[in-house]
C-alpha cells in the first residue's frame, strides 16, 4: 500500500464513520432531504476515491450504494428500517474492503454477494449504470457491433413547406440504434417576425448505430441540399454507455448551446484526468465541510455598499430592458432574459442578507423595561411573540427608537403604580407586550399594556387647550385617541424625564411614515393601550407595475396588486356612489386623474386596478397598465413630506422619475369616505 | 387509420407495381394516368402523399407538383416524384417546385416502401 492510498484509507474510514452517524441521524429522521443529500455526497467522495486509488472493490460497491441515495434523494424509494439497516451492513462490509487484501475470505465473499444482492433488490433490480440522463438515451434496437457518430442536423426554416416532416429523418435515424438527442431552438427569431409554418429547430445526436456513414446521409437524402447536416465518426465504442460521455452531458444539461464537438471529443480523450480533477474539487469540499463556518459576520458598511451597488444594478437593467425592448434583436433577448433573471434573484439574495429579526432588540427593549419600571417603582413584566420575524436591517435602525418611545411611554403613563392596580382589582404587576407578524407585505409589531389605557377627558381638554381641535364637534372614541397623535401633543401631568422631552407620539407617528410605515392606536379605559406599527418588508427595491396617468408615470407595488380589470366605460354604473361590482363583489374606486386633479379622460376602455390591504379591497383607474418593473424606491425630499399618497420616486429606464403610489393610504381614504 | 395515397404516371405497369406494393404494405392508393387526370382526385379529399411521374402527357409532374403546392388543402402534403439516376437537373427543377423526395427508377418494393416511410407516417 502506498502512501498515498494510506492517505485515502484514512480519509475514507472518516467519511465511512461520518457516513454512519448520518444514517443514525436519518433513522431519527427519514425524510430529512439535506442528511440525505450529504450521504449521496460521501458516497459519492468514497466511490471517487476507491476508484482513483485503486480500491475498485470499494469504489464497484458504494456505486451501488449510491444509486440507492440517488432514488432516495428523487423521492423515488422511501427511507426504510429495512434500507437504513442494509446500507449499515454496508458499511462494516466497505470497512472490511477499505483493508484491500488481495483476496476476500470466505466469510466476507458470502456477505459481500448477500449485501449485493439486497441492494440490487432495492434498485428494482436494474443494473446501476442508468444514468440521470437515461431518459433522454432511447434505446430503439440494440446494437452491439457498431460505430458512434455525431449528427448535426439543421434544416433551412422553410423546410416545411414542401411537405417535409424532419422529425422522421430524426426518428428514423434514433430507430437505427442507441442515441442521445438534443433539439435546440438556437434561431428562433422573436414572436411578431415568427413564422408558424417554419422549423426553427435544429438537432444534435449522438448515435450508437451499425449504419455506416453513407448510409446516415442517405436519411438525409431528401434534404440534404437544403439544411446543413454534419457527420462526425467517434469511434467504434458505444460512447453512450461511457461514464465519461454521462459526465459531459451533466456538465452541459443547462447549456442551451451547441455541444462543442471539440471540447467533446478532447473531453473524451482526456476523461481520466478530468474525473481526477472533479475527485480532487469534491474533496476540497468535504475538507471544507469539516470545519464548516455558518455563519460570518460583515461589517454593516459592505452590506450597504452592496444594497447600492444592486440598486445601481437593478436601474442599469431596467435601461438595458428598455433597449432590449426596442431593438427586437433575438440574441440580445435571450442574454437580457437571463441577466435579468440572475438580477432578480441577486437583488433577492441581497435583500434577505440584509434581513435581521426583531428579536436582536429584544435585550434592549427588557433591559428598558426593567430599569425604568424599576426607577419609577412600578413592576412589570414584559413578553414578546413572534419577535423572530426578520425586518430589514435599515428597517429595524429606523424602528427602535419609535418603539423604545412607545415603551416609555407604555411604562410611564401606560402601567398604573402597584397600589392603584390592586384597587382597580388588576393584579399589582404590569404586563407589556410586544409581538410581531407578517400579513402579506407589511409587518405588523404589536405592542400593549394592561394599563389605565388613553383617558379621553384628558385628551380632549389638552386638544382643545393646545388649540388642535375645536371641540365643536362630537368625536369617536378612536377620533380621540388619535388626537394624541398630532404634533405637539402631550398628556403627561408632569413632563419626566423620559417620554416626555417635548416630543410626543406624533414624532414616532412621522418617523414611521418616513419608512412608508403605518401607525395605529387602539386603546380601552382601565384594560390598556395598544399600538400597531405596520411596516413594509423592504425599503429599497419594490417589484411594481408602471402605470401611465396623463402622460405621467407611476408605480404600484406589484404585491398589492389584486386584478387588473380592462372595463366598458359602461360597466362603471353609478358614477356617484363610486362602487363598482367586479366578480359579485362590491368595490369603491377612485380615479388617479381626480385625486391629481387632472382632467378628465375619455375613453371608452377603463383600466382598473383592484388593489388589497388587509381585507379590504379599493380599485383605481388608471390610463394605462405598461407592464412590470422592479423600482428602487428613493424617499422624496422633506418638502414634499405631506404627501399622502406618494411614498416615493424611482427612475426609470429611460431616465425619467415615476411616482410611487402608496395604495394602501388611498384604499384606507377610500374606505373611510 | 389508413393513408391515402395518389399515385400520377402514364405508364399502366408502374402504376399497377406502385399500386400493388402500397395496398399490400396498408395504403389506399388512388391513380391518376397524368397531372391533369390526377386533379380529379385533389377534390378535398384528404391525400396523405402524392408519388408522380415526371415526363407525362397532358400536364407534366413538375407541373402538376406546383398546381398543388398552390391549393390551400394540399400545400404541405408530401410529394415524391419517380426519376431515373440520369436526371440531376430534373430532380433540382422538382425539389425547386415543391418535392419533398425523390424514388430513382428502377426500384424494388423495400426501396419505394423506404423512401415513404422518409416522409408519412
Amino acid at each position: 500500500m502506498d502512501n498515498f492510498q494510506k492517505k485515502f484509507r484514512e480519509e475514507a474510514e472518516d467519511l465511512v464513520n461520518g457516513l454512519e452517524s448520518l444514517l443514525l441521524k436519518l433513522d431519527a429522521d427519514k425524510n430529512n432531504g439535506s442528511i440525505i443529500e450529504e450521504i449521496f455526497r460521501t458516497m459519492h467522495s468514497l466511490k471517487g476515491g476507491g476508484a482513483m486509488f485503486g480500491f475498485n472493490a470499494v469504489s464497484d460497491f458504494t456505486h451501488n450504494l449510491e444509486s440507492i441515495y440517488d432514488l432516495v434523494r428523487a423521492g423515488k424509494l422511501a427511507v426504510s428500517k429495512e434500507l437504513l439497516n442494509t446500507t449499515l451492513e454496508s458499511i462494516d462490509l466497505i470497512k472490511i474492503l477499505l483493508e484491500n487484501k488481495p483476496e476476500l475470505s470466505q466469510n466476507d465473499k458470502s456477505l459481500f454477494t448477500e449485501i449485493e444482492a439486497k441492494i440490487n433488490s432495492f434498485i428494482g433490480g436494474e443494473k446501476s449504470t442508468t444514468r440521470k440522463d437515461s431518459n433522454f438515451i432511447a434505446h430503439k434496437t440494440e446494437v452491439t457491433d457498431g460505430t458512434s457518430y455525431y449528427i448535426l442536423f439543421e434544416p433551412r426554416p422553410q423546410i416545411m413547406n414542401n411537405g417535409t416532416n424532419p422529425l422522421y429523418l430524426v426518428d428514423e435515424l434514433v430507430t437505427s440504434g442507441t442515441a442521445f438527442v438534443k433539439a435546440h431552438h438556437l434561431n428562433l427569431p422573436p414572436l411578431e417576425k415568427l413564422n408558424p409554418l417554419n422549423c426553427y429547430t435544429s438537432w444534435e445526436i449522438v448515435i450508437f448505430t451499425k449504419l455506416t456513414e453513407e448510409q446516415i446521409r442517405d436519411v438525409f437524402l431528401f434534404v440534404e441540399d437544403e439544411s446543413h447536416i454534419l457527420i462526425d465518426n467517434l469511434g467504434k465504442t458505444n460512447i453512450l454507455e461511457s461514464l465519461k460521455f454521462s459526465n459531459y452531458l451533466n456538465s452541459i444539461s443547462e447549456s442551451t448551446e451547441y455541444f462543442d464537438l471539440q471540447t467533446l471529443t478532447l473531453k473524451l480523450n482526456n476523461a481520466d484526468d478530468i474525473e481526477q480533477l472533479t475527485f480532487k474539487a469534491d474533496y476540497k469540499l468535504n475538507a471544507l465541510q469539516d470545519n464548516q463556518i455558518t455563519s460570518i459576520r460583515v461589517d454593516s458598511e459592505k452590506l450597504d455598499n452592496l444594497m447600492n451597488l444592486v440598486s445601481e444594478l437593478v436601474t442599469t437593467q431596467a435601461a438595458l430592458n428598455l433597449y432590449t425592448e426596442a431593438n427586437k434583436d433575438p440574441k440580445l433577448l435571450q442574454i437580457n432574459e437571463s441577466l435579468e433573471n440572475i438580477t432578480r434573484h441577486l437583488r433577492d439574495l441581497a435583500f434577505n442578507v440584509s434581513l435581521l429579526p426583531i428579536e436582536t432588540l429584544n435585550t434592549r427593549f427588557r433591559r428598558l423595561v426593567r430599569d425604568l419600571g424599576a426607577d419609577l417603582g412600578k413592576e412589570i413584566e414584559f413578553e414578546t411573540t413572534g419577535t423572530e420575524t426578520e425586518l430589514d436591517k435599515s428597517i429595524i435602525q429606523s424602528v427602535t427608537d419609535p418603539i423604545m418611545h412607545i415603551l416609555r411611554n407604555c411604562i410611564d403613563h401606560g402601567i398604573e403604580m402597584p397600589a392603584e392596580r390592586t384597587k382597580k382589582g388588576k393584579p399589582a404587576k404590569g404586563l407589556i407586550k410586544l409581538s410581531a407578524n407578517y400579513t402579506g407585505n407589511t409587518v405588523r409589531i404589536i405592542i400593549s399594556d394592561d394599563g389605565a389605557g388613553i383617558n379621553e377627558e384628558a385628551v380632549l381638554a389638552k386638544a382643545i387647550a393646545n388649540d388642535l381641535f375645536k371641540g365643536t364637534s362630537k368625536l369617536t372614541h378612536e377620533e380621540i385617541v388619535n388626537l394624541i397623535l398630532l404634533p405637539g401633543f402631550s398628556t403627561a401631568k408632569r413632563v419626566t424625564d423620559i417620554s416626555g422631552r417635548g416630543v410626543g407620539l406624533d414624532v414616532v407617528k412621522r418617523k414611521i411614515t418616513e419608512i412608508r410605515g403605518d401607525l395605529e392606536i387602539k386603546s380601552e379605559p382601565n384594560k390598556g393601550t395598544s399600538i400597531t406599527i405596520i411596516l413594509p418588508l423592504t425599503l429599497s427595491i419594490i417589484d411594481g407595475l408602471l402605470i401611465d396617468v396623463n402622460k405621467y408615470k407611476y408605480i404600484v407595488q406589484l404585491s398589492v396588486i389584486d386584478k387588473i380589470y380592462a372595463l366598458d366605460k359602461n360597466q362603471l354604473g353609478n358614477t356617484k356612489n363610486k362602487i363598482i361590482i367586479l366578480d359579485d363583489e362590491q368595490i369603491p374606486y377612485s380615479n388617479l386623474r381626480e385625486i391629481f386633479e387632472f382632467e378628465p379622460h375619455n375613453t371608452d376602455i377603463i383600466q382598473m386596478l383592484v388593489v388589497k390591504y388587509e381585507n379590504r379591497k379599493a380599485a383605481i383607474i388608471v390610463d394605462d397598465v405598461l407592464g412590470e418593473h422592479q423600482a428602487v424606491v428613493k424617499p422624496l425630499g422633506k418638502l414634499y413630506r405631506g404627501q399622502d399618497f406618494i411614498s416615493g420616486a424611482t427612475i426609470l429606464g429611460d431616465g425619467t422619475v415615476a411616482l410611487v403610489l402608496d395604495t394602501n393610504k388611498i384604499i384606507k381614504q377610500l374606505s373611510n369616505n | 387509420m389508413q393513408k391515402n395515397v395518389l399515385i400520377v404516371d402514364d405508364s399502366e405497369s408502374i402504376r399497377e407495381v406502385v399500386g400493388f406494393t402500397l395496398e399490400n404494405a396498408g395504403f389506399n392508393v388512388f391513380a391518376g394516368v397524368d397531372g391533369k387526370d390526377a386533379q380529379k382526385f385533389l377534390d378535398g379529399r384528404r391525400i396523405d402523399l402524392v408519388i408522380t411521374d415526371l415526363h407525362m402527357p397532358e400536364m407534366n409532374g413538375i407541373e402538376l407538383i406546383k398546381v398543388i403546392r398552390r391549393m390551400a388543402t394540399y400545400s404541405n402534403v408530401p410529394i415524391l416524384f419517380l426519376t431515373t439516376e440520369s436526371q440531376v437537373e430534373k430532380k433540382m427543377e422538382a425539389k425547386d417546385a415543391g418535392a419533398t423526395g425523390w424514388i430513382i427508377k428502377p426500384f424494388v418494393p423495400a426501396k419505394l416502401l423506404e423512401a415513404i416511410n422518409k416522409v408519412i407516417r
